[in-house]
């Protein structure tokens, strides 16, 4: 292959440990285009530490993460998600005393709509900035809450929460999304509006789910990775892991 | 002079390492910090030098002010912190509003000049060794402090209830998973720091003065030591207690308009460099 | 859609009919009703310095009345002393308040909730020692007395509280204006959204610990305002300013008046505190106790302050209930 570009994103032998337990060991992987991947594996196996791993809120012990051909290993968060990385998280993490909207304005910070004003940001009235606020109601029309632009989020139901937590992650268009249990507590509804979101923006970017309904995470991609005692046991296609004599021993336990 | 400035050091690193104690054992495991911490010394140190003028005996004073302390802390938790569980700023905000109440309170009840608590006969009198000469006093707060450190060492790494605590101190969500009342111990620990505030509010009267205003800066020098420390650890309550102590009498002694800013310094660079303390430990994340 | 253009045209007039009403106060108020209006406003802004941290991003600071003082005693001592005129104490009182306040600013940044209202009081503490002790520069707890309003400055006709209320309304204006743009700009919404997930923020790309910063300098710049007005009002300054008292005395105004409401919040908690010091200082003497107990009351039941019960009230009206 003549490949000249670098893959999104790269991780290396990534390893971290809390009062010297690995959370997560010798961990690689490897996402790009056309290749997104579902992260399955018993709770407490590392999945969320990866994640924060990758983001960078927790700072590896060992190895390297490269976005774009970038080592981003030491870079701060914020660094991070200018290259177009985006996550949503498994306990929603949203602006609890603010708006719909206002929650979606400020995702928009690393979005091509995002570009700030400068100083006079400061001083303007934000509803004033006709294009974020034009392209937050585009955002809420595609997760059906145009009618709770103006509703504070600690108001919402748990279901909408999630659509919102979804939103945010939209709203900066990444180009790799990492999801953390994006159906946890869901009602079926829910889950088919929900699944269908994350399915349609499988095909537009990359992305990486945590999630426990088989199922629906090999109807997004046929790529599957299991962690167990945060090392990776096994990446394949759902045949290879569902003959894998190690997954099958784990699986048996739960 | 340097030896015996040391002693007196030390001798104020004793009463404001039973204030940093207490304080430490309430932020540790209820994560608030008690501003009222230094409210309880002063009343304590009022209540101890009434129950000494009534029935003459110190030690009988002592006890008194750590237990009214203990009482009046117990209340204060019960009735008040209880209602704002789980949001520390509230609550944190809670013992601030006590402390303004109660350092009026004091004054209300006492007045407002200061009181100077005897001396009892068996602490009076010099104590020495060679040339050097050391009231009784000191070396009985130094013992006392001492006492009191190893016998809390002992219950925290001893005991069953000590055990819990420390678990507290080092992740709460442990603590609410081993089946105990989590707030009654809070009740328990909130008391037990209020009568340690207590105690030291009689020591700390009777080697000194017990006078309002005494209460804000005790609080401040408690919560310098806590923070230099290091958040809810014992090692750092000692240490702290020592460096905050030390530097005070000789900063007196040899640079007296800047003893109290040279208290800050080493707190402030330590914050700069080590955001959790000496002895704290980094917040897990 | 009618009813609500024509809230919006009485608030208009409602608000025209304030500013007239408070610009002409000088021509037909008492002496004692200007000077107290005077006392409210640099005591408001010091309460809206307090305010905009804890309301923006829910932190409650110790050490607002710390720029107030830095700024105030520069510019005495350099009166005083006759080291420099004001045009060069000024600049200069601000400057040093400032970066103090830069200092502290990084110093604090990592720290949230009650380990921040803490260090702050160490911090504020630490002024106060120096204030207290360097007796050859601050003159000890009396402080420096006698500082006389700049006669320049005597433009608004020959009585001095008129000049000085005309100021002290002036800046007052400018800081309240100011505050008010920050927070409806993108910047005021930023500073909300650290305030309620900080964490989330730093993953969408933000900065948090220069926004962080920049607050708190705005918060000193407001208070070091406060401190000008109070010391040119009252003539003088002392490390009391700055006692653990001073800045419950903010946080109880705020609190009062209820933090979500920056600017409505603090004026109307810093009134109705200042009017009970004044009122109850002569009638009792325990006018600690009854502040303590209405500050204990206050945080018991209403938490979100008086202006919570004004908003619940309107929206009770508006939408016949609170949506949960």
């Amino acid at each position: 292959m003549t490949q000249t570009k670098q893959p999104a994103l790269v991780i290396e032998n990534v390893s971290k440990s809390f009062d010297g337990i690995k959370a997560t060991n010798r961990v690689s992987l490897e996402l790009d285009e056309g290749k997104s991947a579902v992260l399955i594996g018993p709770n407490g196996a590392g999945k969320t530490t990866l994640f924060n791993l990758i983001t960078g809120e927790i700072p590896l012990d060992e190895g390297r993460i490269t976005l774009f051909g970038v080592d981003v290993s030491r870079l701060p968060v914020q660094k991070r998600s200018e290259l177009g990385l985006a996550r949503t998280y498994q306990i929603c993490n949203l602006f609890k005393d603010l708006t719909c909207t206002e929650n979606l304005y400020l995702s928009l910070k690393n979005s091509s709509w995002g570009k700030s004003r400068g100083f006079l940001e400061w001083f303007l009235p934000w509803r004033s900035n006709k294009v974020k606020c034009d392209r937050v109601n585009e955002i809420l029309k595609q997760i059906k809450l145009e009618d709770y632009e103006n509703v504070k989020v600690k108001n919402m139901s748990h279901g909408e929460q999630r659509q919102l937590e979804l939103g945010m992650a939209l709203a900066s268009d990444p180009k790799i999304i990492l999801f953390d249990e994006p159906m946890a507590g869901l009602s079926p509804t829910e889950r088919v509006f929900i699944g269908g979101l994350i399915k349609q923006l499988a095909k537009e970017k990359i992305i990486l789910v945590i999630e426990h309904d088989i199922e629906f995470a090999l109807s997004i991609t046929d790529r599957v990775a299991v962690l167990n005692h945060g090392e990776l046991l096994k990446i394949g296609t759902p045949d290879e892991i569902r003959n894998s004599k190690e997954v099958q021993q784990i699986y048996k336990i739960d | 002079m340097i030896f015996s400035t040391f002693l007196n050091g030390l001798t104020i690193a004793g009463y404001l390492f039973i204030m940093a104690i207490g304080l430490n054992l309430s932020f540790g495991l209820l994560r608030i910090v008690n501003m009222s911490h230094g409210t309880f010394y002063l009343f304590g140190g009022f209540v101890g030098w009434n129950v000494l003028k009534v029935t003459g005996n110190w030690f009988l004073g002592l006890l008194a002010a750590g237990i009214s302390m203990g009482v009046l802390s117990f209340f204060e938790e019960f009735f008040l912190l209880r209602r704002a569980r789980g949001k520390t700023t509230m609550e944190t905000l809670i013992t601030l509003s006590f402390s303004v109440i109660c350092a009026d309170l004091a004054i209300w009840i006492w007045g407002g000049f200061p009181r100077q608590i005897k001396i009892p006969k068996i602490l009076m009198g010099q104590f020495s060794i060679g040339s050097i000469n050391f009231p009784k006093y000191n070396l009985f707060i130094i013992l006392f402090a001492a006492v009191i450190g190893i016998t809390f060492w002992l219950i925290l790494k001893k005991t069953k209830i000590g055990m819990i605590i420390r678990a507290g101190v080092d992740n709460f969500e442990i603590v609410s998973t081993l089946g105990i009342n989590v707030g009654r111990l809070f009740t328990w620990v909130f008391a037990v720091s209020g009568f340690m505030a207590g105690l030291a509010g009689m020591i700390g009267g009777t080697f000194q003065m017990i006078s309002p205003g005494e209460d804000s800066k005790v609080m401040i020098y408690t919560l310098l030591i806590v923070i230099l420390g290091g958040m809810g650890s014992f090692g750092g309550a000692i240490v702290g207690a020592l460096i905050i102590g030390m530097i005070f009498t000789f900063g007196s002694v040899f640079a007296p308009q800047f003893a109290l800013f040279f208290m800050f310094a080493p707190v402030a660079i330590v914050l700069v460099f080590r955001p959790q303390g000496l002895f704290g430990r980094r917040p897990a994340k | 859609m009618k009813f609500l253009k024509n809230t919006a045209r009485l608030k208009q007039a409602g608000f025209i009919v304030l500013l007239l009403f408070l610009v002409s106060i000088p021509v037909f108020s008492t002496q004692f009703f200007l000077t107290m209006m005077i006392r409210y406003m640099y005591f408001g802004l010091l309460t809206i310095s307090f305010s905009f941290l804890a309301g923006q991003l829910g932190l409650f600071s110790l050490m607002v009345p710390v720029s107030f003082t830095i700024t105030a005693y520069t510019i005495a001592i350099c009166q005083v002393k006759n080291i420099m005129p004001l045009q060069l104490s000024l600049p200069l009182g601000f400057a040093i308040a400032l970066i103090f306040a830069a200092v502290c600013g990084v110093m604090v940044n990592k720290t949230k909730e009650t380990s921040f209202l803490m260090l702050t009081l160490v911090l504020s503490q630490l002024v106060w020692s120096i204030a207290l002790q360097w007796t050859d520069l601050t003159n000890g707890s009396t402080g420096l007395l006698g500082i006389q309003f700049p006669e320049a400055l005597n433009i608004f006709g020959d009585k001095p509280n008129v000049n000085q209320y005309y100021w002290t309304f002036i800046l007052f204006g400018i800081c309240i204006v100011l505050v008010w743009l920050l927070t409806r700009s993108s910047y005021g919404m930023r500073l909300r959204g650290i305030r309620d997930s900080e964490s989330r923020m730093i993953a969408l790309g933000y900065n948090t610990a220069a926004l962080k910063w920049s607050a708190f300098m705005i918060s000193a710049v407001i208070s070091s305002v406060s401190g000008i007005l109070f010391l040119y009002y009252t003539g003088m300054i002392s490390p009391d300013l700055m006692s653990m008292n001073s800045s419950n005395q903010a946080l109880i105004s705020s609190i009062l008046g209820g933090t979500n409401s920056i600017i409505g919040g603090s004026v109307l908690g810093t009134v109705i505190n200042r009017t009970l010091e004044l009122t109850l200082s002569g009638i009792t003497k325990r006018y600690a106790l009854v502040t303590g107990l209405l500050f204990l009351t206050v945080i018991l039941v209403i938490p979100d302050g008086l202006t919570s019960v004004f908003e619940r009230f309107k929206r009770g009206r508006k939408e016949g209930g609170e949506l949960k």
